[in-house]
């Protein structure tokens, strides 16, 4: 059954279709909640998240396009449902390594030209990123994998993907100041 | 204005194409099985929820048949404690378990709009009178789409005080999804008091020329510390009032005179337990030399990690040398557990 097949059954809220959206994508559901959450949630709590999920996608099933890739809808609601429930937890802190960066720049906030103009940085770095480097940035920041993972998954060293990963938020910490962002960062 | 930004966050913004034939290592103990049975176990109990909601009313239908009055009143009692229910759960989802501490002070406007493409409705609504989160619900007829960026969508402002808002932001709640209608979350902060203000939510004119206006009546019971002026008689900022309620903080000080960043005084809350929470510091806002009307700065929370109290700052300088400065909590903040706000290491008991 094609992606396209399930999200048809999904719109008509055949059973089938999600049991069928469950065996696909549990595996990769699974993995992204638990790379997120960083070994703060029980095997037993990612997989209640990952029902969850799949949940979710069943009760906005109107939502979905067959002409649009599933898997990235997918990735998107895992990624938001798991960082709603870290951010509810009462989980131990684990700092993600050289995730924050710190920027200054007059004036008031301008919520919705600032979340336009993220979206237009991030997206124009990993554009110029080649590759492996925006593998690793995607592995590292999308999915949060850790860098002995990504390092084993892609036969490279833990030093390569750091130097790396450490280029690719240069290149991000480059692309604000261009914005006429003051950097703050310690590096 | 300072602002720390997780990368990690906005890869959220990312284009599909860059991470959709990205396989990410999968953990080799999850349970497929488990997951599924699981699955299917919440599908079931909401549709038995859903089924028990549809037999309610169905009975009270069948009640107003034979007592036109006093059905009347038993669908008003029914309409307001299932609403309730649906306004603590939308907060539970934003502040946590936190949120339980505050269900009395919950607003649930229902009050919709609507034309041949969609349905706009005020579902849930808190305030504290500087900062007020409302839920609404967008629900799209005749199979339109309904666009997946929040911040494309919406249009707020206050009604009889305009000056009010100055920060918005909105973000979906997929969590809530159901069907053809979606949820979001709308957090409006402001330095001045817009309580008794209405708020206008309105979709923006090329989705669909949609307004809905609710009264903001934020009945949260505010607590406020004086601060001692002689402990500040020879310093250029004196913060004279705090004001703590269970959603952020204010604090209103003078200056002598203006220069550089926002001033703050170090603050911290003490609960009753003994622990602390920071509430204020010089870091709060950027300290540069050029002197600044206004600034903020945001906490954005990485993956992991636990938010501290306060995630947001606002502040700005007055003609008049008064200094206005707010935070915005994580988590709703149980004031009765609160034992005092320690003020630049001077401790003032909460009454």
């Amino acid at each position: 059954m094609t992606d396209n097949v399930i999200v048809e059954k999904l719109k008509q809220k055949d059973e089938q279709g999600f049991s069928m959206l469950i065996d696909r994508y549990s595996a990769y559901i699974s993995a992204i909640v638990a790379n997120l959450s960083r070994g703060t949630l029980q095997k037993e709590d990612i997989e209640e998240l990952a029902a969850d999920v799949f949940v979710a996608v069943w009760n906005s099933s109107e939502k979905l396009r067959a002409d649009r890739p599933l898997k990235p809808y997918l990735a998107q609601i895992a990624r938001n449902t798991t960082f709603t429930r870290l951010r509810q937890g009462t989980q131990d802190t684990v700092p993600f390594d050289d995730d924050i960066l710190v920027f200054s720049k007059e004036g008031q906030p301008d919520d919705v030209a600032f979340q336009r103009e993220q979206q237009e940085i991030i997206n124009e770095a990993v554009n110029s990123f080649g590759e492996p480097d925006r593998e690793i940035f995607i592995r590292f920041y999308f999915y949060g994998e850790r860098v002995k993972g990504i390092g084993e998954n892609l036969t490279l060293n833990i030093s390569t993907v750091k130097t790396k990963l450490h280029r690719c938020r240069k290149k991000i910490q480059s692309l604000f100041e261009e914005r006429g962002y003051h950097n703050e960062n310690e590096n | 204005m300072k602002m720390k930004i997780s990368i990690s966050r906005m890869c959220s913004l990312l284009q599909e194409h860059h991470y959709e034939n990205v396989e990410p290592g999968t953990p080799s103990d999850i349970s497929s099985k488990r997951i599924r049975e699981l699955a299917f176990a919440k599908r079931r109990q909401q549709e038995s929820d859903g089924n028990t909601n549809k037999q309610d009313k169905e009975k009270h239908m069948k009640t107003s048949l034979r007592v036109l009055l006093i059905a009347a009143v038993i669908c008003t009692l029914s309409l307001t404690a299932f609403a309730a229910f649906g306004g603590l759960e939308f907060f539970k989802s934003i502040f946590g378990d936190s949120a339980q501490s505050i269900g009395e002070h919950i607003q649930n406007p229902m009050t919709s709009t609507e034309n041949e493409d969609y349905r706009l409705t005020v579902e849930s609504l808190l305030s504290d009178g500087f900062k007020t989160d409302l839920i609404v619900s967008l629900a799209a007829k005749n199979g339109k789409p309904i666009p997946f960026d929040p911040m494309e969508m919406f249009h707020t402002q206050f009604i009889g005080n305009e000056e009010a808002m100055n920060s918005a932001s909105y973000r979906e709640m997929p969590e809530f999804a159901q069907g053809d209608t979606q949820y979001y979350h709308l957090e409006l902060t402001s330095l001045g008091n817009h309580n008794s203000a209405e708020v206008k939510i309105s979709l923006k004119e090329e989705l669909a020329p949609l307004s809905v206006t609710v009264p903001v009546n934020g009945t949260m019971a505010r607590k406020e510390i004086h601060i001692k002026a002689e402990d500040y008689a020879d310093q250029n900022y004196y913060p004279e009032t705090v004001q703590l309620s269970p959603m952020g903080m204010l604090v209103i000080g003078s200056e002598k005179h203006p220069k550089g960043g926002l001033p703050t005084a170090q603050m911290f809350v003490q609960m009753k337990d003994g622990t602390h929470e920071e509430l204020m510091s010089e870091m709060s806002f950027d300290d540069g030399e050029e002197t600044v009307g206004g600034g903020g700065g945001a906490v954005i929370v990485g993956p992991g990690e636990t938010a501290p109290l306060v995630i947001t700052t606002m502040g700005s300088r007055n003609p008049d040398n008064k200094v206005v400065t707010s935070g915005s909590f994580s988590r709703i903040l149980n004031l009765d557990q609160v034992q005092a706000i320690i003020v630049d290491d001077v401790e003032y008991t909460l009454q």
